[in-house]
């Protein structure tokens, strides 16, 4: 599930930066226009077309104007390479929450380990020729006489006095030290992946919510295309970048919603939607971006619980799966609250409903696995076995939150093994 | 396999140190089995101590049972083949700053009997002078990325090392100063050493690592 999360929202961020041209310096001083096709149109009137919401009583005159016909007649030919190099307009239509000049970046937790160790093994024959890159390399000029003849002096007796033990215990004292320090720097620090995980759901039904509105209203122009389209988010996509209904070309629709161009761009045609007015287009767009910019708030929060996640509970985070893994331990508080918990507990966390409906009245079954059920295993798993799928999961997250918490070992590979075959088993 | 220092073996240019732990990789390096004893290679890409012997560092101040202070421990690469050399009778501390690294390197103490983990600033010894009880090092080696690690090194030695005992400092000069050259650099740092120090050899740890160089001296 990692896997997939992981890349589905990858390269959701890579393309919402592009497209909302926070992503490159260079995008952002141009406006939405990519470096190689925009590079044509002024970008002064680039500006006067889209202005910021907060100057919007002035915007009549910038407004009236198609904004993005210069760059339409320059599309084609255009190569369809980039998906979303065609845009109405080249401002951002929202004042952007972030400060100018944001760029979204990946959170650096992870590299640090990278940098901090020297490069790999490279092949030998690079070995012999810098090595005299400097003068100071030759001892001559600092080594005096004494390093031939360096003896090192005999050992005095700086072993810990005393019966042999000193030094274990020492040695015990200190890892248990720096073990317990090591663990108050990192206690609390799961909030934050909590919150985060927390507000994924949120932003969700945020998202349909303005989404639904967005293309109900556009739908008046073109009511068609909900019922070909059938997927929120491409669909705002074509509303954003495209609008119009005559601008329903193949390329346009093409660009970006491949799979069913042909299909909407026959019903574009004969649309029996109404004509629309390049004022209310343009509000319809305006809330086609705004939720579109949640889904990419959505793809960099995704990207933070992971890293997050992996720094606070790596085991924990492996077997479940970073979302669900900040879901489960949101549940539970804190990661010393989840290290303690017995596996039926954590199995069943999300399931309080139908518990207490079980606990209730004994008649009703009681519930198998709670939020747990999103795991891919589990929902790969025939429905009879499910149950018995959900507890061997929770067992295994049992056993990582313990290492996590009381240890540092990585043994994420043993218990995924050990799911891979139960689930062998009741596939 | 010839014992070229203490406890520091070399096959075909190769270097190595006698596994203190059979079976068991630090870093992803490799193992080797001579004699039904059990190698670990000592890979110089991957530690700046390995780069300079492999340069020809003259004397190498760490033998079976070596009491050594080791600022920068990191994940415990370097750490581990020290703990190598000195066997189950020596003993390294291992300090570092950051938390990340640390859990790794508690890991390997739990493995290796003669390390202890030290989460603490190099910059502030009195902080862990007291976990020591007072007990002098036979080596001070430092590798960390900082400013000042002259004067880090300087300000540890005067708390840990006797008089006549030795110190290996890794400098790095990218961590000093971005503008001067590394010469310079490293000039103005043996100058600060030198307060502390009888420096008895430099060597650069190129081409293992860039703009490095390994400094050796003696306490005054
Ligand atoms: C280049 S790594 C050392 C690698 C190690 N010597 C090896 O070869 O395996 C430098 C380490 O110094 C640590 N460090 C940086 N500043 C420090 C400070 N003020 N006190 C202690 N450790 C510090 C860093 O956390 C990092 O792990």
């Amino acid at each position: 599930m990692r896997r997939k999360t992981g890349g589905k929202f990858g390269s959701i961020r890579k393309s919402a930066s592009q497209k909302y041209g926070k992503g490159k310096k260079k995008d952002t001083a141009r406006g939405f226009s990519k470096p190689s096709s925009g590079s044509k149109r002024s970008s002064r009137s680039d500006r006067s077309e889209r202005p910021d919401r907060s100057t919007r009583p002035g915007r009549s005159t910038g407004r009236s104007k198609r904004p993005d016909r210069s760059g339409r007649s320059k599309r084609s030919g255009r190569s369809t390479k980039s998906k979303y190099s065609v845009r109405p307009r080249d401002k951002p239509l929202v004042v952007s929450k972030r400060p100018e000049g944001h760029v979204f970046k990946k959170p650096e937790m992870r590299t640090s380990k990278k940098s901090e160790k020297p490069a790999r093994q490279k092949p030998e024959s690079h070995k012999a020729k810098k090595t005299e890159s400097y003068k100071v390399d030759k001892a001559e000029s600092y080594a005096l006489q004494k390093t031939e003849s360096y003896e090192p002096k005999k050992r005095e007796s700086y072993e810990p006095k005393g019966p042999e033990n000193r030094v274990d215990e020492l040695r015990k004292k200190l890892i248990g030290k720096a073990r317990s320090q090591v663990r108050a720097k990192y206690e609390g620090r799961e909030a934050h992946a909590i919150r985060a995980a927390a507000l994924i759901g949120e932003l969700d039904s945020c998202f349909n919510l303005l989404a639904e509105h967005c293309i109900e209203w556009y739908s008046m122009h073109f009511p068609e295309l909900e019922r070909i389209a059938r997927d929120n988010e491409k669909m705002l996509k074509l509303i954003y970048f495209v609008g119009n209904r005559e601008k329903f070309t193949n390329e346009n629709v093409t660009e970006q919603f491949p799979e069913k161009a042909e299909k909407i761009v026959n019903a574009a045609a004969k649309s029996m939607g109404s004509d629309i007015q390049e004022p209310a287009l343009k509000e319809i767009q305006l809330l086609a971006l705004n939720s579109l910019q949640l889904k990419e708030e959505r793809a960099f929060l995704i990207t933070f619980i992971e890293s997050e996640m992996l720094e606070v509970a790596k085991n924990f985070s492996a077997v479940a799966g970073p979302l669900l893994a900040a879901k489960l331990l949101g549940e539970a508080g804190s990661m010393k609250r989840l290290a303690v918990l017995p596996s039926s507990t954590i199995q069943l966390f999300g399931a309080e409903k139908a518990l207490f409906r079980h606990l209730k009245n004994r008649q009703v079954k009681p519930p198998k696995h709670g939020f747990i059920f999103m795991h891919p295993l589990v929902q790969k798993t025939p429905r009879k076995n499910k149950g018995k799928m959900a507890r061997a999961l929770a067992g295994k997250l049992a056993i990582a939150a313990r290492e996590d918490f009381f240890g540092e070992k990585d043994i994420s590979e043993g218990l995924l093994k050990g799911l891979e075959q139960r689930f062998e088993e009741l596939k | 396999m010839k014992e070229i220092f203490s406890g520091i073996f070399e096959n075909e240019g190769k270097l190595f140190t006698k596994n203190l732990v059979p079976g068991k990789k630090v870093y992803g390096e490799r193992l080797v089995l001579v004699n039904k004893k059990e190698f670990r290679e000592w890979v110089p890409w991957r530690s700046k101590l390995g780069a300079a012997i492999k340069n020809g560092l003259k004397h190498v101040p760490l033998q079976n049972g070596s009491k050594v202070l080791y600022l920068g421990s990191s994940e415990g690469t370097t750490p581990s083949h020290v703990s190598d050399i000195i066997g189950k009778n020596g003993l390294l501390l291992g300090v570092d700053i950051s938390e990340r690294v640390m859990r790794k390197f508690i890991q390997l103490c739990e493995q290796r009997k003669n390390l202890v983990p030290i989460l603490a600033d190099a910059n502030q010894p009195e902080q862990y002078a007291e976990h020591l009880e007072g007990q002098a090092v036979d080596l001070l080696f430092q590798d960390i990325s900082q400013k000042n690690q002259a004067e880090i090194f300087n300000k540890n030695a005067k708390l840990f090392l006797k008089s006549g005992k030795p110190g290996l400092i890794a400098l790095k000069a990218k961590s000093i100063s971005q503008k001067e050259s590394p010469e310079q650099v490293f000039r103005k740092e043996i100058k600060v050493l030198e307060n502390e120090f009888k420096i008895l050899q430099v060597l650069s740890l190129g081409p293992f690592e860039k703009d490095h160089a390994m400094v050796f001296g003696e306490k005054k």
